[in-house]
C-alpha cells in the first residue's frame, strides 16, 4: 500500500467510514510504515483538539439585532415596492390621459402643423411626467427609508420639474397660437 | 466523542415546529421568522466562528446570512431541509468574505466593524476560547483554502455527514472526502513541521546551556 493512499484510508476510519478489509491493510501498513504512524499520531493530535473545542454560544444581543436588520429591510422592501408601483401608476395614468386627447386632437384638427405641435407637447409632457414621478420616489424613499443621502438629489430633481412645468404652462399658449 | 452541538436539528436539539415556523414566515410573519432565528443562529454563528476566526465577524455574518434567508424566503424548497439552505447560504457568505480578505478588497462596513476596533474588550465566549486552545485551532484552520475550511468546520462543529456537506457545499460526496483528507493532511503536517521546529529549538537551548556550563569551568 503507498504512503498516500493509507493516508485516505486514515481520513475515513476518522469519520468512521472504513470498511473492515481496508482496515486491516491500513493496519498492516501502519505496523510496517514508520512515516505513516508519525502521521497517524499528528492526525489523531488533531482530531483530539478538535473534539475538545465545545460550540460557542452567541452573545445574547445577536438575536435582538439580527430581528432589528430584518425588520428595517422588511421596511425598506416594502417602501421600495410602493413607490415603484406609484411611479409606474403615474406613467400609466399620464399614458392613459395622453392617448384620448391624441385621439381627440386628431380627429378634430385639419391643419397638419397643429397635429405636429400637438403631438410634440404631450411627448414633453410625458417625459415631465415621469421625471417628476421619478423625483416624487426618491423623494419618498428618502423620507420614509432614511436613505438621506438621495433625499437632496431627489429635491433638486422635484424641484427642477416644477420649474420646467411651470415654463411649459407659460409657454404652451404661445406654442399652440 | 465531538464538539457539543446547538440549536435546529443541527445540534441534536430538534425543532418540531420547523415546518410551521418556515411556512409562516414564508407567509410574511416575522414571529414565527424569529423562531427560525433562535433555534439556528447558534449553529450558523458557530460556522461563522470557525470560518472567519473572529467573534465580532462571526456576528457579522450570521446577522448577513439571515438577512440573506429572509429575503430568498420565496425561493425556499420546502422539501429542503431547512438547517442545510441556511447554513448553505452562511457558507457561501463566509467563503466570499475570506476570498476579499485575500484579496485585500474588504467593504468599509467591515472596516468599521473590525479594522478599525480593535480595543473593544474579549466578550467572554472569546475569554473561553482561549482557554480551550482556540489558538490552535484557529492557527490550523486559518491556513487550509477556504473550501476545505469548510468541510472541516461542517465535520467536526456541525457534525454533518459526507452526505450532508455535499449538499450544503452543492459539491458531491468524493469531493468532500477528497477535501476531508486533504485538510486533514494539511494540518498534520503543520503540526509534524511545528514539532520539528520545537525539538531543534530544545537541542539548541540544551546545546547552549551545555556550553555556558563548560565555559564556567
Ligand atoms: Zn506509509
Amino acid at each position: 500500500m503507498q504512503c498516500l493512499h493509507a493516508s485516505e484510508l486514515m481520513s475515513l476510519k476518522l469519520d468512521g467510514l472504513l470498511d473492515e478489509p481496508d482496515e486491516c491493510r491500513l493496519k498492516v501498513h501502519l505496523t510496517r510504515c514508520p512515516a505513516c504512524q508519525n502521521h497517524w499520531a499528528h492526525l489523531s493530535r488533531v482530531e483530539a483538539l478538535f473534539a475538545d473545542a465545545p460550540a460557542l454560544v452567541p452573545p445574547p444581543v445577536l438575536q435582538r439585532n439580527i430581528m432589528a436588520a430584518v425588520q428595517q429591510k422588511s421596511r425598506l422592501t416594502g417602501i421600495w415596492r410602493r413607490s415603484s408601483l406609484l411611479a409606474l401608476g403615474m406613467i400609466l395614468a399620464t399614458l392613459a390621459l395622453i392617448v384620448p386627447v391624441m385621439l381627440v386632437i386628431m380627429s378634430v384638427a385639419t391643419d397638419p402643423m397643429v397635429v405636429q405641435q400637438a403631438v410634440g407637447n404631450l411627448v414633453r409632457l410625458t417625459g415631465l411626467a415621469r421625471s417628476l414621478s421619478g423625483a416624487l420616489v426618491l423623494v419618498l424613499r428618502a423620507l420614509v427609508g432614511g436613505m438621506n443621502w438621495v433625499l437632496l438629489p431627489g429635491c433638486l430633481a422635484l424641484v427642477m420639474g416644477m420649474l420646467l412645468v411651470w415654463w411649459y404652462l407659460l409657454h404652451m399658449p404661445k406654442a399652440r397660437a | 466523542m465531538r464538539a457539543q452541538r446547538t440549536g435546529g436539528n443541527v445540534g441534536g436539539v430538534v425543532v418540531n415546529n420547523e415546518r410551521e415556523w418556515v411556512l409562516r414566515a414564508c407567509a410574511g410573519d416575522q414571529a414565527a421568522f424569529a423562531n427560525l432565528v433562535e433555534a439556528y443562529q447558534g449553529p450558523i454563528y458557530n460556522l461563522a466562528y470557525r470560518m472567519l476566526g473572529s467573534g465580532v465577524e462571526a456576528e457579522d455574518a450570521t446577522q448577513e446570512a439571515f438577512l440573506r434567508a429572509y429575503s430568498r424566503l420565496s425561493s425556499y424548497d420546502p422539501e429542503r431541509k431547512f438547517s442545510s439552505w441556511i447554513l448553505s447560504i452562511a457558507s457561501h457568505y463566509c467563503i466570499d468574505r475570506l476570498r476579499r480578505r485575500r484579496h485585500g478588497s474588504v467593504s468599509m462596513e467591515e472596516i468599521n466593524h473590525w479594522r478599525w476596533l480593535p480595543d473593544r474588550r474579549p466578550r467572554p465566549e472569546e475569554l473561553a476560547t482561549q482557554s480551550e486552545r482556540s489558538s490552535e485551532i484557529h492557527a490550523l484552520l486559518e491556513e487550509l483554502p477556504p473550501q476545505y475550511r469548510l468541510a472541516i468546520v461542517l465535520r467536526y462543529w456541525q457534525e454533518y455527514s459526507y452526505q450532508e456537506i455535499a449538499e450544503i457545499t452543492e459539491s458531491t460526496e468524493s469531493a468532500v472526502k477528497s477535501r476531508l483528507h486533504r485538510a486533514r493532511r494539511m494540518m498534520a503536517g503543520m503540526l509534524e513541521e511545528q514539532s520539528q521546529m520545537d525539538s531543534v529549538e530544545e537541542d539548541a537551548q540544551r546545546s547552549e546551556s551545555k556550553h555556558a556550563m563548560s565555559s564556567c569551568f
